[in-house]
């Protein structure tokens, strides 16, 4: 933990040295971040930005995870879901999600539904690959051991299918988490007019680079308290499982 | 002699294309204790399962009292070769399964009671992975104890654990069958010595695919012990043919 900290104050110390030694439309440095957020707070962009990115992101994230757990669901548990659903969707987890970028602003606009859509996009693969999965792997041997003991169907999804699958579906979330994020900005930097990304992109035309790392510094923050959010989760979740055994 | 508790009929099984056990035909009565013995292989862990409704005969029938077993019943219940609990669920959770999956209330506190005989009291909250093969497998016993089964069905439930370990479990699942009378069981293991130990009356299934080849009782009384065992007269006789049967049937199916 201790070692942790260290190297985020190292690299800060280092960033600001260097930061202030060169030009400064290059690159900024965290004093001057810390400045331009403020003022970035004062005159109400930041707010707003930060309020618009994270509606798409937190309804992109929610739409994804829950049509991504149940139709890894439904496809684990039925062989012909799985089949079918086998080349589409293998064919769209290799295919560069941003590439769809283009194609979903023709279908649904530059509005806010066309990067929620791009959000869910980025977010469902993972959770849905990772539940199949998980729905898959329950172990033979317990689903015998629920039978011989005359365990009723219904009883099984709770004792069985969902402990088994639940280190797999959140394996997926924490994948989802950085997805999200990249595509909230992408789309963002598509679509636009609003939202973090967007302040990335006016800041950097104008040459402020200053207040173009703000929201850079936003997202990664972002990106790290919900991924620890999640860890923590995590260890509450699966007390019951070895430090050694990850999915 | 009346209706037994639990009678196998001309029973076959295939899985797959392959014939696994060919008409065996074996009864157990009540509160006997037999045990089926033979080489890796040959069938035991299958004729288990059939007996235990998990794989249906191809031929022939499964009868407890008499009455067609059509799968897994609630009267029997199933020790596992390798434990199979469930990781996510603590010790006490795992010995009370049966009981709340069948909707049966534990008015009687078999649960505390087994997790007290079976010494996991202490460690009723863990989880599996925190105990030692030995203590899984005693969770493994105490988890079809407590459905308080009719017919305890016993899967190699020694052979994953340590010698010294493999003797306190043997005295001790005998301990709580002779304190039972309206328990019988069926144990299958691949230890001659085991089989002598703990059974009324000896099986040899040979295969595959699998038949039974010779069947004794054993005529030691019990109380027994591992080492009074060795010294009582009827025993290097036995344990002699019991040997000579397993290996013939080694050899008819090499
Ligand atoms: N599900 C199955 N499908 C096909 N063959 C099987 C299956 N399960 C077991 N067998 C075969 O049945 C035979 C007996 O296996 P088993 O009952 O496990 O023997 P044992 O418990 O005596 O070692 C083996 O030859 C094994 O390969
Ligand atoms: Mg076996």
């Amino acid at each position: 933990m201790i070692l942790r900290w260290l190297s985020v104050v190292v690299i800060l110390l280092a960033w600001e040295v260097y930061g202030r030694s060169i030009n400064p439309i290059l690159l900024s440095y965290p004093s001057a971040i810390i400045e331009s957020s403020l003022d970035m707070v004062i005159d109400g962009s930041l707010p707003k930005a930060l309020r618009e990115s994270l509606v798409v992101l937190g309804t992109g994230f929610l739409i994804g995870c829950v049509a991504g757990v149940v139709i890894g669901v439904l496809a684990g548990r039925r062989r012909a879901l799985a089949a079918l659903l086998d080349w589409p969707l293998n064919a769209l987890y290799a295919t560069p999600a941003v590439a769809l970028i283009p194609v979903i602003v023709v279908w649904f606009g530059f509005g806010v539904t066309a990067k929620i859509v791009v959000v869910t996009l980025f977010v469902l693969f993972p959770v849905l690959i990772n539940t199949m999965r998980g729905v898959q792997e329950v172990p033979r041997d317990l689903i015998e051991v629920a039978r011989s003991f005359c365990s009723p169907e219904r009883r099984m999804w709770g004792d069985l299918v969902l402990p088994s699958a639940l280190p797999y579906i959140v394996t997926g979330l924490r994948l989802a988490i950085g997805r999200g994020l990249i595509g909230v900005i992408v789309a963002e930097f598509f679509t636009a007019f609003a939202g973090l990304g967007n302040l990335i992109v006016t800041n950097a035309n104008n040459f402020r680079t200053a207040r173009m790392f703000v929201p850079i510094v936003i997202i990664a923050v972002l990106g790290v308290a919900t991924t620890a959010l999640l860890e923590w989760l995590e260890r509450r979740l699966f007390r019951w499982r070895r430090m050694d055994e990850t999915p | 002699m009346g209706t037994p508790k639990l009678a196998l009929e001309d029973v076959s099984v295939v899985l797959g294309s392959k014939l696994i056990l060919r008409d065996i035909s074996l009864e157990v009565g009540e509160h006997e204790f037999v045990c089926v013995i033979g080489a890796s292989g040959g069938g035991k862990t299958t004729l288990l399962r059939t007996v235990g409704g998990l794989i249906p005969a191809e031929s022939g029938a499964v009868l407890l009292d008499g009455a067609p077993l059509p799968g897994p019943n609630p009267r029997l219940a199933m020790v596992f070769q390798h434990f199979s609990l469930f990781p996510w669920k603590s010790v006490r959770a795992n010995v009370a399964y049966g009981l709340r999956v069948q909707g049966r209330r534990d008015d009687a506190g078999a649960v505390d009671r087994l997790l007290g005989v079976m010494r996991l009291t202490e460690v009723a909250d863990h989880f599996p992975h925190q105990l030692s093969g030995g203590m899984r497998q005693r969770v493994g016993i105490a988890r079809a104890l407590a459905v308080d089964p009719e017919v305890l069905l016993l899967d190699e439930p020694f052979s994953a654990v340590d010698a010294i370990t493999r003797e306190q479990l043997q005295a001790e699942v005998l301990a709580l069958w002779e304190r039972d009378a309206a328990r019988s069981a069926v144990l299958v293991t691949h230890d001659i010595d085991e089989a002598i130990l703990m059974a009324d009356r000896v099986v040899v299934l040979s295969g595959p695919p699998g038949r039974i080849t010779l069947e004794v009782p054993v005529p030691i009384p019990r109380p027994r012990s591992p080492y009074a065992l060795r010294s009582h007269e009827d025993y290097p006789e036995l344990r002699a043919r019991l040997w000579e049967a397993v290996r013939a049937g080694l050899e008819g199916a090499a």
